[in-house]
């Protein structure tokens, strides 16, 4: 297999991974705003919403994207659907963190005559942001790997290097072996940015 | 030695010798459940009360009706002569925001479970509770929480966060966070109950030392020894109403009541 293709098909799959992550993690506090709004039309189109793009699998959401839409490149489909399914889970995750938070906070914000607006943004989001934070990790974690999927729209990112290679040489053993290992090491290095994340955060006071 | 900022706040004009605060028939239900059946309270400036009796007999209720972590369902609250529970037609109704965050901050409260601020350290606590309530400025807010954190002896660890801190401590810093907004009065829910015993006498010598400072206190509590020493009043609460109230070394040690000498006498078993 040539293995002068890696570094760029890497490089892809880890811009898929990062602008996706980024996308859901924002997007998923619309969302979870949504959810929690007084506004009740609002929180049923937030369920709505986490149902629904959590109830069909990705790799429909990419060729409906791609294919149905119409007007994205494959790097771009991918990134929309993949940041997307993201913000579902992300908006989850952060709900059961906010509800992680512990009662006696917000009765001492209260107790206090602290403004809810002050209060939320200073004690319980960056709570609540310190419970999500595993979750949140181990979620991108799974999402480097649900990039191999952007190779049935033509990403050339690892996968669709590897398959390529194995259809032209014959050989279905080295180019899986090589790309299954570089995906390995992506998840590795992001569960030990995660744990030193989390060592740092608990050192503090999520202990 | 003093942990009050003796300067008296501009609005401290009560009627000399007037009661404080004043409970009018104040009644709580949740559902179908009566908690406070017409509760009648007074306090005097710079008095201090216990609040005694068994568990679920409304104590803990009483208290956050007084500083409306609960609503009251009937009833009146007066602090100072301002009536804080907002009726319409002579109905309780929600208060605005506004008026809450207005009535919070002159009732300090301090809790069972400290519920110090997980996030930032003691004296973040401090400084934040005085910056987002009153919006003291930073240095100023600064200066004034290592005072409090020394007059309660914990200025060794301004820099420590709750989970690092025993419970004793973390409810001397909680104590200083109240102190912290200059409240008329403060509220203690059973302010010992989740120390360890031996703990326990730290959070009580500060809390000795503010009644002796003049503080107006109400104070929720198990620990009859404080009670008998430090209050001067003992008020027994029980099935949602007061059975029985008077200077605490008399209603302590001859209660009138058959109910608060059975109670009693179970705390004295422990």
């Amino acid at each position: 297999m040539d293995f002068s293709l890696l570094p760029a098909a890497l490089w892809l799959t880890a811009q898929i991974t990062i602008l996706s992550a980024l996308i859901g993690m924002a997007a998923g506090v619309l969302v979870v705003l949504a959810r929690r709004s007084r506004v009740a039309p609002l929180r049923w189109l937030a369920i709505a919403w986490t149902d629904v793009v959590r109830g069909v699998p990705p790799l429909v959401w990419l060729m409906l994207v791609f294919l149905g839409v119409g007007v994205f490149t494959p790097l771009g489909a991918a990134v929309i659907v993949f940041g997307l399914v993201a913000s579902a889970y992300c908006a989850e995750i952060y709900r059961s963190g906010l509800e992680g938070v512990a009662k006696g906070q917000y009765e001492a914000l209260d107790a206090l005559g602290i403004p809810t607006r002050t209060g939320r943004l200073r004690v319980v989001v960056p709570q609540a942001a310190v419970i999500s934070a595993p979750a949140v990790v181990s979620y991108v974690i799974g999402m480097v790997k649900d990039t191999s999927l952007a190779s049935v729209i033509g990403v050339a990112e690892l996968t669709f290097v590897a398959n390529r290679a194995a259809n032209r040489t014959g050989d279905g053993i080295t180019p899986f072996v090589t790309v299954g290992v570089l995906y390995l090491l992506l998840s590795l290095v992001l569960a030990l940015v995660g744990r030193a994340a989390a060592a740092r955060a608990e050192s503090g006071w999520a202990a | 030695m003093s942990l009050l900022n003796t300067t008296p706040s501009p609005d401290a004009t009560a009627a000399p010798g007037g009661p404080l605060l004043v409970v009018d028939s104040l009644t709580k239900s949740f559902g179908d459940h009566t908690v406070l059946r017409g509760v009648d309270l007074h306090l005097d400036k710079g008095e201090v009360v216990a609040l005694i009796g068994p568990s679920g007999g409304g104590k803990s209720t009483l208290l956050r009706c007084i500083n409306q972590l609960e609503l009251p369902t009937s009833g009146q609250v007066t602090l100072d002569g301002t009536p804080l529970v907002s009726t319409r037609g002579g109905a309780v109704v929600a208060p605005s925001a506004k008026a809450l965050l207005r009535v919070r901050r002159q009732i300090g409260m301090v809790f069972q479970s400290f519920n110090l601020f997980a996030n930032m350290t003691a004296e973040q606590n401090i400084v934040f509770a005085q910056r987002a309530a009153l919006g003291t400025g930073k240095d100023e807010a600064r200066e004034r929480a290592r005072t409090l954190l020394e007059r309660v002896g914990m200025g060794h660890k301004a820099g420590s966060h709750p989970s690092q801190l025993s419970g004793g401590q973390q409810q001397r810093v909680a104590i200083a966070r109240s102190l912290a907004l200059d409240p008329r009065v403060i509220l203690f829910d059973e302010p010992t109950s989740a120390i360890d015993p031996e703990m326990r006498s730290e959070v009580l010598s500060v809390m000795r030392e503010l009644a002796e400072a003049g503080m107006t206190m109400l104070v929720s509590t198990h620990e009859m020894g404080f009670a008998k020493q430090v209050s001067d009043r003992t008020v027994f609460l029980c099935d949602g109403g007061i059975l029985e109230e008077g200077p605490s070394r008399s209603l302590l040690e001859q209660p009138t009541h058959d109910r608060t000498r059975q109670f009693l006498r179970a705390i004295a078993e422990g």
